[in-house]
């Protein structure tokens, strides 16, 4: 604990100065009544937005009726009883003969922001009946001056990162008056959005009774300021108490401190004055009194006696029930609500040592001085772990007897670990040498072998030495994890038989011996494992047309490792032909991690179908550029996205589409509450941007470029359809059962549309636009998480089908398989001339028909099928291809 | 003025023969067009609009603009209209009554700025409003009577007669007590207590009350109230029908049952026949033409 010089402080008087008497104000609770029509719990996280406004009104009451002005308010209870009618709002409002109303919400635009809102236009605030003292007949400048001082307040008080304020015949694009509250009122009106409660860190913040106050506070303030009253000599003191030992397990904005677990036991103490804020305690509000007479009664802290601290309460006012709570709602605000916030109010200005109390952390201490400078002051901290560091996952498991060789060796800490201290606590046997790779946090260690397999079939310990090893504040480690520190980390695993096999191309896209009905393709070449990259792959594929003369299509080479397998993209640069084949080629030489390489070529044809139609027109919807974050609404900003823990959207200058020369993809990440069944992600397209005004209708297709995650979840298209009943369509869902790229086509021309409840009607009616990107989780697969990226939004209008002869193979023939010998897969690809019935099977050395691959009638072209040996012994196999032409065999030779 | 169109909706089978409406006119006034009344003649509508208080000759879709702000207007046979209007003095609200005579182009100030506890109401005969705590009456444009008049004032009813005034709860605290007015014959009060309407004698005894009913309007022989039954999500209003409640019975008949239209705020012609009220998710006035047997 660093120990501070305390400045010691005389008392001061904290009389108000302001005078706010003669001013009439109506404050609303947004919202109201806590019953089934209420605005639902927020996220499944416990706030109610009815009752969370109600308790700001009743800060704001307070502090305005001790600054002399009359408050009128529009609800002072929360009971089912106490929802009030938009229309008889007004009336009461325009009945009371008010000065000012202002309306208390907390759902702003988006992000971690504020939003204040007024009746007119953007910038220019109107009250509907006029005032006959108005420049122009309804306009009232002053309430873009008081949004301007409140949003500003909020910011500040609350830790959002930005204000914006907005007329209602805008914000909504209604271009009259949207707000109900707003149409009938002939006095100035506001609502304050004071923060964005489906933001999770938010949502959790909310439910922290401080933060309501400093919220009111930043309300109350507000007119003050409008009605020109002095700065109050005094200032509030707030913050959020965080560990960066663990992360959140919700959504959060990146680059933000909201990334980190917050600590809601706390206790902080503030010192001249020893005021003590618990983190943990229950509070009633029926009338706020500001803090100045508001000392913190109890005890001293003891620090071993946290169960002591834990049960204590801190009641402000009287522990009277105003009903905030029913439905069975705890309203025990700090306790394990992921917030960690503290609230000092009306402090005297001056220095003050800040201490920072919370069970299983270490004690800290800071200086904080607030000044006439400022009103909100904000002091985080975050605060170190006082529990012994522990492995927290690891892999492989304890005793797992196959583990690959050439996997690495990966440990999770729970804290910041001395990397150093852990390299000298390290030993494993029998001995490997093994190079240590830690994460950017120093808690997940990485052990890859040197040469990169261990040895094979072997039984391996491995050791950290409790003594030797401590996390950052020396604490040994804590080895089997039973919170007690002293103990040796111990992990005993069998490493695998040895890999002996060359890669191979497990998969293609476009399929093998598919019609193909794009012109510009990515062509990808899935392989079964990793292939070694080391010294350049890019001349070991090539694009061919076969059709006439050999012709080497000109591409663009690119490699992904998904999953631990290679996939090898090539981004055809220029439109393919027509009826044209194309053989997509891998040469020999090819090499897995452990030197296994392959022999011999392998090649896969490519037909482009002669009904690929020509486009009379292009509409680019999005081409994905830097801008993502500016266009795409990040997923939990989007009401319908539900069950969402983590998501957000990027702009990635790595997974692009070369082919179009492309800079930028988008990217998003998202990770489903697994625990739900109905989670939904809508990736929204927001409303006001460029891309979502463009128009399109049913004459064509909307497609999209998507690198899969192959998790099997369900894809679709949204598109506004606001000609129908329903407001949107869908597409039918896409598996994302792939990972690389793929081009997803929605064919508007077939009518084909899925089903969202309660938004679309199944038909497409008149002029479209994109809405949004959705994604479903299939729960039965568990694939929780995963990444997508996007490319090339298009829409395009069919012109016509040119009319191309298709390349039709001259000769019956049929070629070796590949790979040969193989293990068990292997593909057997043919060329027909014609039609015609084909039978291909497969016998054994013995002439025993061992597989019947196809049996049925195909048209001319050149085909491909896999071949799976499975339980089948080692040795020579015969595929025997017979059709009216003849008949034709190959060998092949399967070695197990 | 434009105008949209007329349709001809006959609900005979939904209104049980008793009300219906023969007729809906659609009238556009622009953005933002509120509060619609028809003048004492019945010749004239007056609403609020973007543009400020306006009167609207039927005969030959003319529209006036007679202040640039103006609610709870009226306008008399001879052409006068009385209207509220507001205005702010060192950022304090401050109340105004007008009279316009149409016929002569001419504005009379009634009340002049007035700080007031609630805000004046305009009457048939007389201005009425509080001013330092007393009920003050101005007879510019009207003999003194001693009908009743009731005021909503500080959550309260104030209701005053024959000269005296009293302050009637009769649901309580915590209530609004919003929309009243005295009947035609002067012997009930009708208001909102914040969601419901309540029918009451001169004494507050509460005759009959109808859910979720709001901006109650006496029919000129009194024996019919129309009123909304409005709904909303807390931001916007989401629907609202009108209806009408038979006082001899509380029977209660519904006028429009639209799922593209929020119509609000009803007010009815002075011969009984049409009720005029606000499309809100339209931005239009409709006149309904009612059928009452």
């Amino acid at each position: 604990m660093k120990k501070i010089i305390i400045i010691l402080l005389s008392l001061v008087t904290l009389i108000s100065a302001q005078d706010l008497s003669g001013k009439k104000l109506y404050i609303n609770a947004g919202h109201g009544g806590h019953d089934s029509g209420d605005r639902p719990p927020i996220n499944d996280a416990g706030y109610f937005e009815a009752e969370g406004n109600l308790t700001r009104a009743l800060v704001v009451e307070t502090i305005l009726k001790k600054w002399g002005a009359t408050v009128v308010m529009s609800r002072r209870h929360n009971r089912s009883s106490d929802g009030v009618a938009l229309s008889s709002l007004g009336s009461d409002a325009t009945n009371q003969n008010c000065d000012w109303f202002h309306s208390i919400h907390t759902n702003a635009a988006g992000g971690n922001s504020t939003l204040m809102l007024y009746s007119g236009f953007t910038g220019d605030p109107r009250i509907n009946n006029g005032l006959t003292t108005s420049p122009s007949s309804n306009k009232f400048p002053g309430m873009l001056t008081l949004s301007d001082f409140m949003g500003n307040n909020l910011v500040a008080a609350l830790q959002t990162t930005f204000y914006k304020h907005a007329g209602d015949y805008t914000f909504y694009g209604s271009g009259d008056n949207y707000l109900g509250v707003f149409r009938y009122l002939n006095i100035p009106g506001t609502l304050s959005e004071s923060s964005f409660h489906d933001y999770w860190p938010n949502t959790y913040r909310l439910q922290n009774l401080d933060n309501r106050i400093n919220d009111a506070w930043a309300i109350a303030l507000a007119f003050a300021q409008y009605y020109g009253e002095p700065k109050p000599q005094f200032a509030n003191l707030a913050g959020i108490v965080r560990t960066k030992e663990l992360k959140t397990n919700y959504e959060y904005i990146d680059g933000t401190d909201d990334e980190y677990q917050p600590i809601d036991s706390i206790v902080v103490t503030v010192n001249p004055g020893n005021r003590i804020y618990y983190g943990n305690r229950t509070m009633y509000i029926d009338s706020y009194t500001p803090q100045w007479s508001q000392i913190t009664t109890g005890s001293p802290i003891d620090p071993n006696n946290w169960a002591a601290v834990d049960n204590r309460y801190t009641t402000l006012g009287s522990s009277y029930n105003y009903d905030y709570y029913m439905n069975g709602y705890n309203n025990n605000h700090g306790y394990n609500r992921n917030n960690g916030f503290y609230l000092f109010d009306s402090l005297a200005y001056g220095t003050y040592e800040v201490i920072y109390n919370a069970p299983g952390y270490w004690p800290d201490t800071l200086e904080v001085t607030v000044s006439s400078a400022k009103f909100f002051w904000t002091q985080n901290i975050f605060m170190d772990s006082s529990v012994p560091p522990f492995v927290r996952s690891f892999s492989p498991a304890n005793n797992e007897p196959v583990h690959p060789a050439w996997e690495p060796i990966v440990l999770s800490f729970s804290h910041e670990m001395d990397t150093t201290a852990v390299r000298n606590g390290f030993s494993i046997a029998p001995a490997a040498d093994l190079i240590f790779n830690w994460n950017s946090t120093n808690k997940v260690l990485t052990l890859n072998a040197v040469g990169d397999s261990l040895e094979v079939e072997t039984s391996y310990t491995l050791t950290l030495e409790a003594d030797s090893i401590f996390g950052n504040r020396h604490q040994n480690l804590d080895g089997n994890g039973d919170g007690i520190g002293g103990d040796d980390f111990v992990l005993e695993f069998t490493t695998s038989p040895p890999d002996i096999y060359p890669p191979l191309v497990a998969d293609y896209f476009p399929p093998r011996a598919a019609k193909y009905d794009d012109l510009q393709p990515i062509i990808s070449y899935f392989f079964d494992e990793i292939v070694d990259s080391t010294g350049g792959l890019e001349d070991k594929f090539e694009l061919i047309r076969t059709s006439g003369t050999d012709i080497t299509i000109p591409t663009v080479f690119d490699m992904y490792v998904i999953n631990g397998k290679t996939i090898i993209s090539l981004f055809t640069t220029e439109e393919l032909e027509r009826g044209k084949r194309y053989a997509r080629w891998s040469y020999s030489g090819l090499s897995d991690l452990f030197n296994n390489v392959t022999e011999s070529d392998q090649v896969s044809s490519l037909l482009i179908d002669s009904d690929t139609p020509w486009y009379a027109d292009t509409l680019i919807i999005d081409g994905f550029g830097s801008n993502s974050r500016d266009i795409w609404w990040k997923p939990s900003a989007s009401g319908s996205t539900v069950n969402v823990l983590e998501a957000d959207r990027y702009a990635n200058n790595t997974v692009v589409n070369h082919g179009s020369g492309s800079a930028y993809s988008m990217k998003l990440y998202y990770k489903f509450d697994s625990s739900k069944s109905d989670c939904f992600l809508r990736e929204y397209m927001d409303a006001g941007s460029a891309p979502a005004q463009r128009k399109f209708n049913s004459n064509g297709i909307l497609q999209t470029w998507v690198f899969g995650d192959g998790t099997g979840n369900l894809f679709r298209f949204a598109v506004d359809d606001p000609s129908g009943t329903g407001t949107s369509e869908v597409s039918p869902w896409y598996p994302l059962d792939f990972t690389g790229w793929k081009l997803i086509k929605w064919d508007l021309r077939d009518g084909e549309c899925g089903t969202w409840p309660s938004v679309s009607d199944g038909t497409l009616n008149g002029q479209l636009n994109f809405d949004s990107f959705q994604i479903e989780y299939v729960d039965s697969l568990g694939n929780n998480e995963g990444t997508l990226y996007f490319e090339d939004l298009w829409f395009l209008t069919p012109g016509g089908v040119a009319v191309t002869e298709t390349d039709i193979p001259v000769d019956f023939t049929m070629n070796q398989n590949y790979p040969n010998p193989f293990n068990p897969t292997t593909a057997i690809s043919y060329q027909l001339p014609t039609d015609n019935h084909v039978n291909l099977s497969v016998f054994d050395i013995h002439g025993r028909r061992v597989a019947t691959l196809i049996n049925e009638a195909q048209s001319a072209g050149t085909y491909s099928v896999n071949f799976n040996a499975g339980p089948l012994p080692s040795g020579v196999y015969i595929a025997s291809l017979k059709t009216n032409m003849g008949v034709l065999n190959q060998k092949m030779l399967l070695v197990k | 003025m434009k105008k949209i169109a007329v349709f001809l909706m006959l609900f005979a089978t939904l209104l049980s023969a008793q009300v219906m409406v023969t007729e809906v006119q659609v009238l556009d006034f622009g953005r933002n067009t509120i509060k619609p009344v028809f003048s004492d003649d019945g010749q004239y509508l007056l609403f609020s609009s973007f543009e400020g208080g306006n009167y609207h000759k039927l005969s030959d879709n003319k529209t006036t603009t007679f202040a640039s702000a103006a609610y709870d207007y009226s306008m008399d046979v001879d052409g006068k209209i009385r209207y509220r209007t507001d205005s702010f003095v060192d950022d304090l609200h401050m109340n105004s009554v007008m009279m316009y005579d149409s016929k002569i182009n001419e504005t009379t100030v009634i009340i002049d700025k007035k700080r007031l506890d609630i805000v004046p109401k305009i009457t048939e005969h007389g201005v009425y409003y509080l001013e330092d705590s007393k009920i003050k009456t101005n007879n510019v444009l009207a003999k003194p009577s001693a009908k009743p008049v009731v005021m909503s004032y500080n959550r309260s009813l104030l209701i005053h007669s024959y000269g005296t005034s009293k302050i009637l709860k009769p649901l309580g605290e915590d209530k609004f007590y919003i929309w009243p007015s005295v009947s035609p014959d002067n012997s009930k009060v009708v208001f909102v207590d914040i969601n419901d309407l309540y029918v009451i004698d001169m004494n507050g005894n509460v005759i009959f009350n109808i859910k979720e009913a709001r901006a109650p309007k006496w029919s000129p022989d009194g024996k019919w109230i129309a009123f909304m039954r409005d709904s909303d999500d807390g931001h916007a209003f989401i629907s609202s029908d009108i209806y009408v409640v038979r006082v001899e019975d509380q029977k209660v008949f519904k006028l429009t049952d639209t799922e593209d239209r929020i119509e609000m705020n009803p007010s009815w012609s002075p011969d009984g026949t049409q009720i005029v009220c606000e499309d809100v998710a339209n931005d239009k006035l409709l006149i309904l033409t009612l059928s009452i047997r």
